[in-house]
């Protein structure tokens, strides 16, 4: 019995270590430091900023190329780790959520940090501001001659008219203070990351078409039947899940119950090898001999011909046999 | 005065703080198990008092009585290999000596199963099956021999044959006899607690040397090898089984991700719909698209938020809001993470806004609450968090019109941001700010002026004095000096406002208008009209063109410039503008009630000071309906029209009914605002006056007293409500005969009105009147004749050549030329007042009486007793009736009617 488990401990140690082709060394990570894209202004490396990473003492600092690697000890492909810090002067992050969320360690794929000069995005977000606020203005003056019109020639009644500059006015308000926050949005727009479709639809916003922003969205995107197709789509693809999934537990249990079967098979050829070398004590070599055979026949269905177990049997049933 | 101005909205800063949940870090232990060996009659049993100690660490320890023991692994997760370096009791050993050094997986889920046996049973044991070994052994041995014996005496083998037999039997048997010994050993090892009944059998049998029932009893548990061949190849299959339904997942998965690329695209398409859907103001389609963008993903967070914000803010549609915000708190609540309490938190926050909205404040204190404690527990007492969580709670209060509570909240959450953040932060200043708008809804504008003004150092510093948020801290200072009466100091900051907003939305800009219309309502308060008007115009510019000329905002235009005209003398000018407001108000009657009411009761004031008392009395009463209706009995806007009504009838000789109009105006004023507020001083001057008309002069100058008192309290000295008062007791004194004291007081109303009012204004005509008339009783018929002439000349400019203010001053000159002697210029100017008397007041009017009077007195002095007569008598018939039979007055003509006939019959021939 302890002849056996020695030997099978023995396979269990050995292991292959896989030598990955890469230029990063184990524990290190790659990535770049690249500004977004504007129209007319592709994105570009940026120099000397300074990433820092939770759990780790040393900064990097990005190269000329933008390129930077960091260090991280004990981390390996799979990993989560977490940006403390990102700084260089005059610029800002484009996603200020990149601190702190998870990001996936890995020694092939190279992550991405997308930073924005303030110059530019003050700038960016003044201009669309501006081209906001003269449209709204422009549809508001739009919208009070047509009241107008419409109460002239009597289509709507005085009190309706009222109540509805009542209620414009107020729209107006409220959109002017959500301006902001939408020219910033904008503002961080990554134009390298889009199609030509959706470049040209960004760009159009920016600048205040409104209307062929509009029209062009609606060249390959319909609004009513977005949720359903979504939907659908994922219920399809969760439906493939659901049932493979089932498959496999299906089988996995199955699996289960044979592995059962031939582990027992097993014990009963550990347990005739201590027959076997009982036998074998007492001179007994023919009943050994056929005991051997017998697990033989067994230990070659089970692990193989070529399984060291079946080797070592077919030695003894060799020697044994040339006595 | 409707007075419109910009709001200050102050969002309740949510710090963008991020904050980290220390996890707890405890000790992770491997769990174990010590037992001693199964054997065939005696199961393992648990084993206590095993010292066990893993490699690495410092200490051991001790199984329990039950044999459990717990090994700490420090800084091993799980999966990590660990050996152990000790296992040790005294009498047992390891039953595997190899688990010494061996590699094992920490795992937090399967125990370490360690198996020792006692040495003794160990010898035991080995004793046992060595015994029987040899028993057994010699047993086959001696049968063995046996066998031989017969095979020889059979002669079935050679005496040789049976020689080398045997020989070899020995040599076996010798051989055997030395494996005994480790054979026994391994045997005493096994652990028949792992084995099932057959197995032990087997072992049993092997032991006691029956090898060959063993061997059969072995071959009996072998499964047919059939059975086991198929075995083999179902694990085949399952495994490409499994392998190709691996691969479905995968692709699977490959498929999600793209649709998820894809929904990130739709998403945006969303947004920018949503965008543009807002630029046109269609808030109903903006709603709709970022509607259908939350539903794309219903465990985004930040989709549900944004579609339940938007949604309650901009279309108050406040269930739905609330399902997107529950939706959020739903999801975090069934899906811990890292920052699950903050998230919840900040929803419970997001619901108790929209609660706060509806109005429904037990709910939003409810869930603000909810948040202050996650806060409290999870940040601490001293977090920025919390100190949002605390100043939301206040407004709730406020809303509830709790103050002091609310107070209360605000200066917790102050006194934790000045620990947190640095002293000059924008959060402390938005505090700050809190602070002011409470104690200015409680009307301490003091106060509210000084925490607004400690914001406003701030945000100068932190932003500069070109910042939209520093700008509207400088309007509400200006507000609240504008509301506390200083006026200088309001244009001031106002003016810093329009400086801001000029230059950040441009000359044109529709918000703009509001601000110079607060701008033009300060220069009225200041008596600039010129700057005021200049005001008005650019904001009506600005609005005519942005709105068209029928946009309500431009009828409060129209209105303020109306006042402007009104409080500069220019009436027409002011009624055409009044008219132009009402146009367009009197369109959406049940929004603008009291804004008509206004107008009318302005237009009113009008027609009261040009003597258009019939019309003035059916403005005003057209206004207190409309205000009565909007607003109740008890509002002091109601005690205006009181006053002013009650005025009307004074003037028009009916004190009794003015009176009566003037004490509902007191009561009013005096429930709402105590009794030392300028609009109570107001009160009392008024009634003041009509005492006086009414001949109770002490309780006249009681009153006047009492409103200059709160006056000058309020105001300062110099304010014409003061001066009023001074004119009215120096009349007082005047018909009491102390000219003296009339004087002194008729010059202080003077100093007060150049000083204030300028030399063209009706009020002044007034006062030089009063003052001519006491030069008048003191024989100084030409200082009496200067002023009475000053007077008309301001009165007829201003008031119209048909008023009665005008008719009095005709009537003073009169008296005087009359006092002098010239009979003909006298009765010139009587006629002149009785003309206007008669035709603006009426022939029953008491002044009118007076012109009877004073041209009979004229009459007699020219010797016409008859005509004397007629008048005198005229004279007594109205002032018997509208001042009663013991007034001075009435007294005086009856002396003068005695005289004529005392004349009469004198002249009549005997």
């Amino acid at each position: 019995m302890t002849k056996y488990l020695l030997r099978h401990l023995f396979l269990c140690m050995t292991f292959v270590m896989l030598l990955a082709p890469l230029a990063a060394e184990a524990q290190q990570v790659q990535g770049y430091v690249k500004t977004i894209g504007r129209p007319g202004k592709p994105g570009a490396p940026v120099p000397n900023t300074t990433i820092r990473w939770k759990g780790t003492v040393n900064s990097t600092v990005s190269g000329k190329d933008g390129r930077f690697t960091s260090t991280m000890p004990g981390k390996k492909d799979g990993d989560a780790i977490v940006l403390q810090s990102v700084n260089k002067q005059g610029y800002e992050l484009q996603d200020k959520g990149i601190i702190g969320r998870p990001l996936v360690f890995s020694t092939t794929v190279p992550i991405v940090i997308t930073m924005v000069s303030t110059a530019q995005l003050q700038a960016d977000k003044h201009r669309i501001e501006q081209n906001a606020y003269q449209i709204a203005e422009r549809n508001y003056k739009k919208k009070i001659s047509q009241l107008n019109k419409e109460v002239e020639e009597k289509k709507i009644t005085a009190e309706e008219y009222h109540q509805q500059l009542v209620d414009l006015q107020n729209k107006y308000e409220a959109y002017q203070s959500l301006i902001g926050d939408m020219a910033d949005r904008y503002a961080r727009t990554d134009y390298d990351q889009l199609d030509s479709v959706d470049y040209q639809i960004n760009l159009c916003i920016e600048n205040g078409e409104l209307e062929r922003a509009d029209s062009l969205i609606h060249t390959v995107f319909n609004p009513e039947t977005v949720l359903e197709r979504n939907r659908a789509a994922k219920d399809e693809i969760r439906q493939r899940i659901e049932f493979a999934q089932s498959v496999i537990d299906k089988a996995t249990r199955d699996k289960e119950a044979i592995m059962r079967d031939l582990d027992y098979a097993r014990r009963v050829v550990a347990l005739a090898q201590n027959l076997i070398d009982e036998y074998l004590a007492q001179g007994a070599t023919d009943q050994a001999l056929e005991c051997l055979k017998k697990n033989l026949e067994i230990i070659s269905l089970l692990d193989g011909e070529d399984s060291e177990q079946a080797i070592a049997t077919k030695e003894q049933i060799l020697t044994l046999e040339n006595q | 005065m409707t007075a419109y101005f910009l709001t200050a909205i102050r969002r309740l800063v949510i710090l963008g703080v991020s904050c980290a949940i220390a996890l707890g870090a405890f000790a992770q232990t491997q769990q174990g198990y010590v037992k001693t060996l199964g054997k065939p009659l005696k199961k393992g049993e648990a084993l206590s008092g095993v010292t066990v100690r893993v490699k690495g660490e410092h200490n051991a320890v001790v199984s329990q009585k039950d044999g459990k023991f717990s090994l700490p692994m420090h800084g091993k997760k799980s999966g990590e290999a660990y050996t152990l370096q000790q296992v040790h009791k005294n009498g047992y050993e390891l039953n595997d000596q190899s688990i010494i050094g061996r590699k094992f997986a920490f795992s937090t889920t399967v125990p370490l199963t360690v198996v020792m046996v006692s040495t003794e049973d160990l010898q035991a044991d080995k004793l046992r099956i060595e015994n029987n070994a040899y028993r057994a052994a010699e047993r086959n041995y001696q049968a063995k021999v046996a066998e031989l014996e017969k095979k020889l005496k059979k002669n079935i083998i050679s005496a040789e044959q049976y020689q080398t037999e045997i020989q070899d039997l020995v040599d076996k048997f010798e051989k055997y006899q030395s494996l005994i010994e480790s054979m026994a050993e391994h045997y005493a090892h096994t652990d028949y607690d792992n084995l099932n009944d057959k197995e032990a059998e087997v072992n049993i049998l092997i032991e006691e040397g029956e090898l060959e029932k063993a061997d059969s009893l072995i071959h009996t548990m072998f499964d047919p090898m059939d059975v086991l061949k198929r075995n083999k190849e179902s694990l085949a299959r399952l495994d490409q089984t499994i392998f190709e339904a691996q691969d479905v997942i995968n692709q699977a998965n490959a498929d999600m991700a793209a649709v998820l690329k894809q929904q990130k695209k739709d998403a945006e398409y969303l947004y920018q719909l949503y965008t543009i859907a807002l630029a046109q103001f269609d808030n109903e389609k903006a709603a709709h698209y970022i509607q259908i963008r939350a539903e794309l993903d219903t465990t985004n967070v930040q989709w549900q938020n944004e579609a339940g914000l938007f949604i309650e803010k901009y279309l108050a549609d406040y269930p739905l809001a609330l399902k997107y915000l529950h939706r959020v708190l739903e999801y975090a609540q069934t899906h811990p993470a890292d920052d699950t309490d903050e998230l919840i938190a900040t929803e419970y926050n997001n619901i108790g806004s929209v609660h706060n909205r509806k109005g429904e404040f037990d709910k939003a204190l409810e869930y603000h609450l909810k948040a202050l404690e996650i806060y409290e527990k999870s940040l601490g007492t001293q977090h920025a968090k919390t100190a949002t969580s605390l100043n939301n709670i206040g407004s709730v209060y406020s809303n509830m019109g709790d103050d002091s509570t609310a107070l209360v909240y605000h200066f917790k959450a102050q006194k934790i941001y000045e620990q947190v953040c640095g002293p000059e932060d924008p959060h402390i200043a938005s505090s700050y700010i809190n602070i002011g708008s409470v104690y200015s809804r409680m009307g301490d504008y003091l106060t509210a002026l000084g925490y607004n003004l400690k914001a406003l150092d701030i945000y100068e510093k932190v932003y500069g004095t070109m910042h939209p948020e520093t700008a509207t801290t400088y309007s509400n200072i200006g507000s609240l000096y504008y509301t506390h009466g200083n006026y200088t100091k309001a244009l001031e900051y106002q003016s810093k406002a329009l400086n801001v907003w000029e230059k950040v939305l441009g000359k044109g800009h529709p918000d703009i208008a509001h601000v110079y219309n607060n701008v033009g309502n300060i220069y009225v308060k200041l008596q600039d009209y010129q700057m005021a008007l200049n005001y008005y115009n650019k904001a009506l510019a600005i609005q005519e063109n942005v709105f068209g000329k029928e946009h309500p905002a431009i009828a409060s235009s129209y209105y303020d410039i109306g006042v402007a005209f009104d409080s500069q003398g220019s009436y027409a000018t002011a009624e055409e503008y009044y008219q132009k407001a009402l146009n367009i108000w009197e369109k959406t009657p049940d929004q603008s009630a009291t804004q008509i009411a206004d107008v009318y009761n302005n237009i009113g004031y009008i027609n009261y000071r040009q003597g258009n008392f019939n019309r003035a009395l059916e403005l005003y009463s057209q206004s207190l309906s409309l205000r009565e209706k909007a607003l109740g009995n008890d509002h002091v806007i109601v005690a205006q029209s009181f006053n002013n009504i009650s005025n009307l009838y004074r003037v028009t000789g009916d004190y009794n009914t003015a009176l009566e109009y003037a004490l509902k105006a007191l009561k009013i004023l005096e429930k709402n605002h105590g009794t030392n507020h300028p609009d109570v001083a107001l009160c009392y001057n008024i009634i003041g006056l009509i005492c006086y008309n009414l001949g109770d002069y002490n309780s006249a100058i009681e009153y006047y007293l009492k409103a200059i008192s709160i006056n000058e309290r309020v105001y300062g000295r110099d304010n014409t409500v003061t001066a009023t008062c001074y004119n009215n007791i120096g009349s007082v004194y005047k018909n009491q005969g102390d000219e003296k004291r009339a004087l002194e007081y008729y010059s202080k109303a003077l100093n007060i009105e150049e000083k204030i009012l300028g030399p063209e204004h009706p009020d002044i005509a007034l006062t030089y009147n009063n003052i001519g008339t006491i030069y008048d009783s003191q024989k100084k018929f030409k200082k009496a004749l200067e002023y009475y002439t000053k007077a008309l000349e301001i009165e007829e400019k201003a008031l119209g050549k048909e008023h009665p203010n005008v008719a009095l001053a005709y009537n003073n000159i009169g008296a005087i030329h009359n006092e002098k002697g010239d009979y003909r210029k006298a009765l010139e100017c009587h006629q002149k007042a009785l003309e206007i008397e008669e035709k603006v007041l009426g022939v029953e009017h008491p002044n009118t009486a007076m012109s009877y009077n004073n041209i009979g007195s004229v009459y007699f002095h020219l010797r016409k007793y008859s005509e004397a007569l007629e008048y005198y008598q005229k004279a007594l018939a109205i002032w018997e009736k509208a001042l009663g039979e013991n007034h001075p007055n009435v007294q005086t003509v009856k002396n003068n009617i005695n005289t004529v006939t005392e004349q009469m019959k004198r002249s009549q021939p005997q």
